[in-house]
């Protein structure tokens, strides 16, 4: 075996050895680990050379964004139609013309003329059917915001969120890029497939109303439904791949750090009360009940260092300042406070 | 999905089979392409057409034999096209010839390094530095992207596999101290963590 005499720069040169370390598959790890059982004294070239292959990569590392993703997609997409549809057209018309070339000549010319100028239309196609004008809208953190797509489909974006989208749909997917949260009333569509794109997480309707949540760096993202049924996907970007269908009252729970997902069922309109400017604590954690303040109210907490903000809490409020919310916490024993313009400051007790 | 059935459904114009080409590969054809140029929307374009062409059957596909590495070649080939024509006009986009497929160790980004550790590292840097263009090339495809020496031939416009071979021989050995000190630094750093 010409394995035996390999030190580790041969090793890690040798095609069936990268091969290995990259793709291992059954056949080829059955080999490896026979051959270090064979020579146990191989086994530290074999673990530096290992080291040698996993540790090169890029220095430079570009990737396409979640937009500029979905946006070459679609050109492709348009393109390929376009030119597809052009190759059809084109056949068919010559087929015609060898059935004519022995009557005139004259009328192959013409039919030429046609047929060049067709295809030159068609090429210039797509250069327009390209090109997507995109859209953005913004709530930012203390105000909420309602905006109607071009379908006629309804958005609630909450506080501190963005999306991005193409001014007219085309006529094969409407889709709709987001960070954060928002409540989408989708006009029902069966021929086009609504797509809601946001971080790990791809959510699929032809018609229904549904909540995302999913703010950028947040560790659980968050998609519940209250009307028809969802289907939701890992993103390809996603390690984690897996693929849920959702009826009314089920939400599904994406842990970004755990990497699971868990399908429950609720109830009541807790997870939608934001739209009615409703603001609902169910037992949660302090760190998240002042998260959802600062973006509710747009305001900035400081000095939470020095309180448990493990503790849970519950609450609701209806459209109240945010005095009114701070002083039921404050009644819990949560905290003493002091609003400073846009801050609050929590003081020691 | 095989390769052949990947072949099929492109060359039947499967457009599920063209999106699942799109999401395989993709990322890793535009890092390759944004190592010539800092270009994207440049980049881009090339791959628009690389993915038009292969879907409408511009080219002849039976003679493919992996679809990375005809994906890449052919995005080369659509990069050099255009920088070719924009030679003088694009001056500040092409990259250096040393910024292109720079070389990097990923126990930089996996552990955090001490002084010492990282006073080694620096002189590894230096050494990649020194290594050529096509060494580069070759090792990062090698090694980062998996292709095989055919492969890569087919990729860099090379003759034989051998000069591939020789190129990544040669590279590895120019890196060589440095990366066996940082292979040994992780290995022992394994062996205190497990032990």
């Amino acid at each position: 075996m010409k394995y035996k005499h390999f030190d580790e720069w041969q090793l890690a040169e040798d095609e069936y050895f990268v091969n290995w370390v990259l793709r291992p598959e059954a056949h080829s790890d059955k080999f490896w680990k026979q051959f270090l059982e064979n020579n146990p004294e191989k086994s530290a070239e074999i673990l530096l050379a290992k080291e040698i292959v996993a540790n090169i990569q890029y220095a430079s590392n570009p990737r396409l964004d979640q937009i500029e993703y979905v946006k070459l997609f679609e050109r492709i997409l348009n393109s390929k139609r376009v030119r597809q549809s052009a190759n059809v057209q084109f056949s068919g018309k010559r087929k015609r013309l060898v059935w004519l070339r022995y009557a005139a000549i004259f009328l192959l010319i013409c039919a030429g003329a046609v047929l060049y100028q067709r295809q030159t239309a068609l090429t210039i196609n797509p250069s327009t059917a390209e090109k997507i004008e995109l859209l953005t809208k913004e709530s930012p953190e203390g105000s909420k915001l309602t905006t109607f797509l071009s379908d006629g489909s309804k958005v609630i974006l909450n506080a501190g969120s963005k999306i991005t989208y193409p001014k007219t749909f085309s006529d094969s997917l409407r889709w709709i890029y987001l960070t954060g949260e928002a409540f989408f009333e989708i006009k029902s569509d069966s021929t086009r497939l609504f797509r809601v794109k946001s971080d790990f997480v791809n959510t699929e309707v032809l018609g229904t109303s549904f909540n995302v949540k999913a703010y950028s760096g947040a560790t659980d993202i968050s998609v519940a439904v209250a009307e028809g049924k969802v289907m939701v996907k890992s993103t390809h970007e996603s390690s984690l791949q897996f693929e849920h269908t959702l009826l009314p009252y089920q939400e599904a729970k994406l842990d970004v750090k755990k990497g699971e997902v868990v399908k429950r069922e609720f109830l009541g309109e807790q997870l939608f009360a934001w739209t009615k400017w409703k603001l609902i604590f169910d037992k949660e954690p302090l760190g998240k009940v002042i998260q959802e303040l600062e973006r509710w109210y747009g305001v900035r907490f400081e000095g939470t260092d020095t309180i448990n903000t493990s503790e849970t809490y519950s609450g609701s409020f209806d459209n109240d300042p945010l005095k009114v919310v701070l002083e039921a916490l404050k009644s819990q024993n949560a905290f003493n406070y002091k609003i400073i313009g846009k801050k609050v400051l929590i003081l020691k007790n | 999905m095989s390769h052949q059935e990947i072949l099929k459904g492109l060359e039947n114009g499967d457009e599920s089979v063209l999106s699942y080409t799109y999401h395989q590969y993709v990322q890793d054809l535009f890092r390759f392409g944004c190592q010539f140029t800092n270009d994207r929307e440049l980049v881009m374009d090339c791959i628009h057409e690389v993915f038009v062409a292969i879907s409408t059957r511009q080219r002849k596909q039976n003679k493919i034999h992996s679809i990375k590495s005809y994906l890449f070649t052919a995005t080369y080939r659509q990069i050099i096209y255009h920088l070719k024509r924009r030679k003088f006009s694009d001056i500040e986009n092409r990259k250096n010839n040393h910024e292109e497929f720079d070389i990097e160790l990923s126990v930089e980004t996996r552990l955090i390094l001490d002084e010492s550790h990282r006073e080694k590292l620096n002189k590894v840097k230096k050494a990649i530095k020194k290594i050529s263009r096509k060494q580069r090339q070759a090792i990062l495809h090698y090694y980062y992207d998996g292709f095989l020496h055919e492969e890569i031939a087919a990729i860099m416009g090379l003759k034989n596999t051998n000069s591939v071979a020789k190129l990544i021989a040669r590279g590895l050995r120019a890196m060589k101290d440095g990366i066996i000190t940082i292979a040994i630094f992780l290995i022992v750093d394994a062996c205190l963590f497990l032990g």
